[in-house]
Order: C-alpha cells, then sequence, then structure tokens
C-alpha cells in the first residue's frame, strides 16, 4: 500500500513538471542592459539597444548586441529578438540607459512600462546618455575588453556604495516622481576618448530631463535625502586663515590664494519651513569630518587649528550648497524635496503645478555645523 | 436537526486552537492587495481605518460569543432553527453556505491569477485550480482535527515572510504619514469598510463553536486571533504606504507583493517569486475552512452526507476557476462577496443578538407559567 502511493507520488510529480513552460537558459538571451532611444529613421519610434547574455558553446563571446526599433518598447525587443535565434527575457536588467533627446521628452511612461510587468525587477538601476544610448552601448561594446553592460553598473552601483550619488534605481525614481514636491534625478554617462564614464548627476523637472549637476553636488544633493557615511569629497578653502599652520612644503601652484583638502563626510542635511507666508527654509548641515589629504601640509597641533579649518571647511560646503541650490531653482527643478516640507504644513494642499509657480521665490537659509573627527595618524 | 450539536469528545478541539484558526482564515489573498483600498478611501491616515477596523471586528466577535453562550452547545444553523423555524431558518442557513462557497471560490481565482501574473503566465487556470482543490478536498476529508493541524502548521511555515518586509520598512518615508488626522470621519470609515474583505473568516466561529472543549477559556486566543491579523495589516499597510507613495499605491495591484521585490539576496535575486509560491500555504488553510464550513453546513441542514458534499462542490469550483479567469471579472465577484460578506459577518450578529435574548425570556417565561400551574 505504501509503495502504491509513494509510487503514485512520483509519478504526479514527474507529470506536473510539464504543467508550466520550461525555459532553458542555453535557449535563453538573458537581457542585462538596455538603452532606450528615439530611432533616428524613423522618428516617430523607440530604438531599443540590448545587450544580452547567451551561453551558447559554438562561441566564446558571452556578451551580444542587438537592436530593433518600434513603437512600444515590447515591440522594439520583440524586433530585436529577430535577429537573435534566443529568446529574449527581460527579468535580469540591471541597467536601463535613456537617450538624452527621450529624455528631455519625459520618461515616466516606459517607467510605468516597467513597473506593469511583474517580471522586472524594480531594484534595477536607470541612467541617461549625453548622446544617445546606443553610442554608448555599441562603442563600448566594441571595445572587446570588458562588458559594456556590467561596466556600467558596477560604475553608477559603486558610487551609490560610497553614497557619492543617491540611489538611482527604478523604484526610488518613481518614488520621487510620484511624490509632490520633489523633482528625480538620475546619473549622466558620457564618452570621453572612447571610454564610457559617470560624468554628472542628470535633474530632472518632472520627468524630464532639464539640466545637469557636478558629482560633487550630487554628494550634497544626497546628504539632503538620507544619511551619508564617510563620502569623499575635494574643497577648496582660502589659504590665509591657516597661513601660519602650513608646513614649509613648496606647493605646486605657490601664487594661488587656495589650498585644497579632500575630506570624507558623513552626516546628512535637515531642512525645516521656518517661515510658510515668505517660503523661507532652513537646511542644517550637520557633518563629521576626516581629513584624508590636504595639498598643502597642514600641522594640526591643538584644536584651535581643528576650529580654524572646521570653520573654513563649513563655508566651502557652505558656498557649494548655494551654488546647487541656485542651479536647481534657475531650472525649476526641486531634487532636494522642499516642497515635500511644505506640503506637510499646508494641509497636504499642494500640487506640482502650485510648486512649479512657488519654487522659484523660495529662499533657502544654509547652515553648515563641521565637526573635524579624525585626520589620520599624524598630526 | 437538533439546535444543539453533540460532538464527541475524539473529534472536539482545544480552545488554544482557535488562535490559528481564525487567523488562517482571515489573513488570505486579502492581505496581498488591502493597502491600497484603504488608501483610496482614508489616504494618508490609512492606519486609523485599520485600527477603528480592528476594534470592530472585536465588537462584533464579543457580540458573537454571547449569542453563542445562550445555547448549550448551538452552531448558527441550530440558531437559526430555533428562532426562524424550519423553512425560514433553513433559508438563512443557506445564505450562510452560499456566502462560504462564494468566498472559497474567490480565494481560487485570485490566487491563480496572482501566480499566472507573478510566475507562469501560460499556466492554465484548470492545472492550478486542480491542484489546490485535491488538496483542499484530501484534507477536509480527513476531518476537522486535520485541519486544525493543517492551520497550525501552515501559520508557522508562513510568517516568516514578514522578515523580509524589513527591508523595505527601513527605507519608509514618514512624510508620507504627515500631515496626519486630516481625513474626515465618512472617509476613514469608508476606509475600514474597505478591510471587510481581508478581515472576514471571523464567522467560522459560529460554526466550529460547538467543538470546541474547554469553552471557557476560549476569549482570550478568539480576540487575540482578531487582534493578530488587525497588526499584519497594520504593518503591511503602514510599510506600503511608507514605502510607496500614494500615487504609486493607488496604481498597483497586490502591493504587498511588489513589497517582497525589493529583498535581494546573493543567493535568490527575485524573492517575490518565493513569496508568491510560498502565499499557497496561506491560500490553503483558507480553501479548507471554507470548503469545511460549506460543506458542514450542508451536512447540517440537508443532511447530505459530507463526503459527497466535497466531491459535488469541487467539481463545479474546478470549471469555474476554468472560465472566470478575467481581472475584471475577478473584481466584480470579489465585490459582490464584499456586500454580502459585509452584512452577514459584520451587521447580522447585532440583529440576531435581541432575537436570541427576547428567545430566551420568552422560554423562561413560559417555563414559569408551566411551573406555576
Amino acid at each position: 500500500m505504501r509503495l502504491k502511493r509513494l509510487f503514485f507520488l512520483c509519478i504526479t510529480l514527474c507529470l506536473l513538471t510539464s504543467c508550466v513552460d520550461s525555459t532553458q537558459l542555453e535557449k535563453l538571451g538573458i537581457i542585462h542592459t538596455r538603452g532606450v532611444d528615439i530611432s533616428e529613421e524613423k522618428p516617430s519610434e523607440l530604438e531599443t539597444t540590448l545587450i544580452i547574455f547567451q551561453f551558447n558553446a559554438q562561441t566564446d563571446m558571452v556578451s551580444k548586441t542587438l537592436s530593433g526599433t518600434g513603437h512600444t518598447i515590447k515591440e522594439a525587443r520583440e524586433q530585436a529578438n529577430n535577429k537573435s535565434s534566443f529568446a529574449l527575457t527581460p527579468g535580469q536588467i540591471r541597467l536601463e540607459l535613456y537617450g538624452k533627446e527621450i529624455a528631455q521628452k519625459g520618461i515616466i511612461n516606459y517607467l510605468n512600462t516597467l513597473t506593469r510587468d511583474a517580471k522586472v525587477s524594480d531594484t534595477m538601476l536607470l541612467a541617461i546618455s549625453d548622446t544617445t544610448a546606443k553610442e554608448i552601448l555599441q562603442v563600448g561594446q566594441s571595445d572587446t575588453t570588458m562588458d559594456i553592460g556590467q561596466f556600467l553598473h558596477g560604475l553608477i552601483r559603486q558610487e551609490g556604495l560610497e553614497d557619492s550619488i543617491p540611489e538611482v534605481a527604478l523604484h526610488d525614481f518613481t518614488h520621487i516622481y510620484f511624490d509632490v514636491g520633489q523633482d528625480p534625478f538620475l546619473p549622466v554617462i558620457t564618452m570621453d576618448d572612447d571610454a564610457p564614464q559617470l560624468a554628472a548627476l542628470g535633474i530632472f523637472r518632472g520627468d524630464k530631463y532639464v539640466g545637469d549637476i557636478t558629482l560633487d553636488e550630487a554628494l550634497l544633493l544626497n546628504m539632503t535625502q538620507k544619511h551619508v557615511g564617510f563620502a569623499p569629497l575635494e574643497l577648496e578653502i582660502p589659504r590665509a586663515p591657516l597661513e601660519k599652520y602650513l608646513g614649509d612644503t613648496e606647493p605646486i601652484d605657490p601664487d594661488s590664494e587656495n589650498m585644497y583638502v579632500r575630506i570624507g563626510i558623513k552626516g546628512e542635511t535637515t531642512s525645516k519651513l521656518t517661515d510658510p507666508e515668505q517660503l523661507g527654509f532652513r537646511s542644517k548641515v550637520d557633518i563629521d569630518v576626516d581629513l584624508h589629504e590636504a595639498s598643502e601640509e597642514v600641522v594640526i597641533k591643538d584644536e584651535k587649528v581643528a576650529k580654524v579649518i572646521e570653520e573654513e571647511l563649513g563655508k566651502a560646503i557652505k558656498k557649494k550648497y548655494e551654488t546647487l541650490f541656485k542651479k536647481v531653482q534657475e531650472l525649476n527643478a526641486d531634487p532636494i524635496g522642499y516642497g515635500r516640507l511644505y506640503r506637510i504644513k499646508n494641509n497636504n494642499k499642494l500640487t506640482t503645478e502650485e510648486w512649479r509657480e512657488k519654487f522659484p521665490e523660495i529662499t533657502v537659509d544654509f547652515q553648515v555645523d563641521v565637526n573635524l573627527v579624525h585626520f589620520g595618524t599624524i598630526q | 436537526m437538533d439546535i444543539n450539536v453533540k460532538v464527541k469528545s475524539n473529534i472536539s478541539i482545544r480552545a488554544f486552537y482557535l488562535f490559528f484558526i481564525i487567523t488562517s482564515l482571515q489573513l488570505g489573498v486579502g492581505v496581498m492587495g488591502v493597502p491600497r483600498f484603504i488608501y483610496l478611501e482614508a489616504g494618508a491616515d490609512s492606519w486609523i481605518s485599520v485600527l477603528i477596523a480592528t476594534s470592530y471586528i472585536l465588537v462584533v466577535l464579543f457580540v458573537m460569543i454571547f449569542i453563542l453562550k445562550q445555547y448549550d452547545n448551538a452552531d448558527i444553523f441550530g440558531i437559526h432553527r430555533d428562532l426562524f423555524g424550519k423553512w425560514l431558518g433553513n433559508l438563512i442557513s443557506s445564505v450562510y453556505i452560499i456566502y462560504f462557497i462564494a468566498t472559497l471560490f474567490s480565494v481560487l481565482i485570485t490566487y491563480i491569477e496572482v501566480v499566472r501574473i507573478f510566475i507562469f503566465p501560460t499556466l492554465s487556470p484548470l492545472v492550478m485550480g486542480l491542484l489546490m482543490i485535491i488538496l483542499a478536498v484530501y484534507s477536509t476529508l480527513g476531518g476537522l482535527r486535520i485541519m486544525v493541524g493543517v492551520c497550525f502548521l501552515f501559520f508557522i511555515l508562513t510568517h516568516w515572510l514578514l522578515l523580509l518586509l524589513i527591508e523595505p520598512a527601513v527605507q519608509i518615508d514618514w512624510d508620507h504619514f504627515l500631515p496626519m488626522f486630516q481625513t474626515p470621519m465618512p472617509d476613514l470609515l469608508k476606509g475600514a469598510r474597505a478591510t471587510s474583505y481581508t478581515f472576514f473568516g471571523i464567522e467560522i466561529l459560529f460554526l466550529i463553536y460547538p467543538f470546541i472543549q474547554n469553552k471557557k477559556g476560549m476569549h482570550f486566543p478568539i480576540y487575540m486571533a482578531a487582534i493578530w491579523s488587525g497588526l499584519l495589516v497594520m504593518i503591511t499597510t503602514i510599510i506600503t504606504l511608507g514605502f510607496f507613495n500614494g500615487e504609486q499605491v493607488a496604481r498597483r495591484e497586490w502591493t504587498l507583493l511588489s513589497l517582497f521585490k525589493f529583498q535581494q539576496f546573493s543567493f535568490i535575486e527575485r524573492l517575490d517569486f518565493v513569496v508568491v509560491a510560498e502565499w499557497m500555504m496561506v491560500i490553503i488553510p483558507n480553501i479548507i475552512l471554507l470548503l469545511w464550513g460549506a460543506t458542514y453546513g450542508i451536512k447540517r441542514i440537508y443532511k447530505l452526507p459530507q463526503k459527497v458534499s466535497i466531491y459535488a462542490l469541487a467539481i463545479p469550483l474546478l470549471i469555474g476557476c476554468w472560465l472566470l479567469d478575467e481581472h475584471f471579472q475577478i473584481q466584480w465577484i470579489i465585490d459582490k462577496i464584499n456586500e454580502l460578506g459585509f452584512w452577514l459577518v459584520y451587521v447580522y450578529p447585532f440583529l440576531l443578538l435581541p432575537l436570541v435574548l427576547i428567545k430566551k425570556k420568552w422560554k423562561q417565561r413560559k417555563r414559569g407559567e408551566k411551573n406555576e400551574a
């Protein structure tokens, strides 16, 4: 009796496996990077560039580039699939790269496509190209030493892990996009001597790409989003206040009035609405700093020297924040999210359009509190 | 049909297990999508709606226990017979049975839809339905004690899923709940009502009461069960609304399942696959208990042996799973069940209470007159 039952169990288990479609790894083309552009030949269509992994015994090349056009992304994928003997699957897309032109026209529709498909991971990274996505992916791919998809993914992930740029996964972008009173941002990839590199952080107004901020500013922006843990930053501070504490080493440029210090920043920036009538905000930058390197030797004998450095660093960071704020205000995009604070104070009544009108008029008072914690093993 | 049920001691259960029975039945397919429905009504203050709903359910449970206590060992079918007589009583009991069957059906088709969207788009609903119904029939034929065992085991085997919510929980954006207390009371109540499909399940108490051995000790597990379910729905609602923002929640179906997409391990990247499969363990106790409730009711009222009715029910259910696979059809069915269930589960006990009390008074007076005479 028991044997009979066991027998039936085994049979059912074997038979049940055929109830679902089987997908063999060898027959799949696993898309891991996708570029989306407006097609050059057919301006009303999209062009996708796919970088896929294929596990085929006949070729040594594991990754391969395909492209296709269509009115929808899925259609374009289908068309690309016609050029490949593998079934292309989108479940492992790690990075989606948008061309400059399409990003300026707005990308939320394509992001919704991604979210709609339950198979697509919401943790994929997004980025924009300063030319077309196709160019970056194809040129990068022709350089056979590296797989461009993995390279770009690693590049952005690395910066993200270092806290140098804010999180830029699909989920983060849509989250910020749908929050009233904040605008999203994505990293910008440029081509520099045939090697792609991370050049800036692109700022969006709504879902439209409107301008860039530098990577240093991206760190400052990241501090307004979350607590940053020792992200590196290089600052320019004037020499004069530190003159008497400097060692007698010769700087590269003796005539310069400034010196450079490289520091690790730990802390965050918290903002508050201080004056609802005049739209006045206060952002408090509270950071611990490690001194990593200076362009000239600074002898930190006692606390007094540390205080001077702290003060100078504070001024430099404040200046940087003010430039960042002026830049985004000119773009009329609010990546820091002052609108969110205003919405909360304003009984939840704020629309994106209202904030677009108000944002250019707000004023922000940056208060920087720097605390020099460590400076390595020498004084 | 007897009003009171004679239960042999070898098939009765300890009151302690009521906790698992009620939570198993309450937490089912509803939880996967409930934050969205609450949010659509109550907005950022959704958590207050969950609080209101849970407190209301505690009151309903109190009333249900109070009604049951007026009898020696009766279930809802016996009470109906006692209050309304044979014809009307059986009619109302039949509504209960239909409700059980309909809920069972909705659970089946919802889960099949989720599996087809998340994992196997080409899977035939017939196969999925067959698999689940075979399991349900098998365990229901095993009797009440087997079913309670299943509830207990699957409770433990599924609650680890909560650990996977830690990752989205630490990323909660508390700004989404501010400003608080802005939603007017009617909307909060509507939000509380939106939880009704999720919180269905307490009605099983009306059926299972005669099988409880130690009736004195049943208050604690029953109330704890409702509080536990309320707490879980509260947690998922808060995490969902904090992690996504309103606009996203309003547009996403099965928001809870989407939350599991954000947890990643180096050995498994896509936990939503695991979770959808694991959710079968949440569904199985549900359909077992509902199938038992329906067939037990049929046995009580129409004297049809449970073995016959289980098989007789399984076949139309299977055909139904096969035929109904469009999202809006399923939503329509759930809406209808929602309406019926709302009145039956949350309002009806309050109507029953005065009738039971009047009947009892009347009986006592009659007995008193008899004694005097």
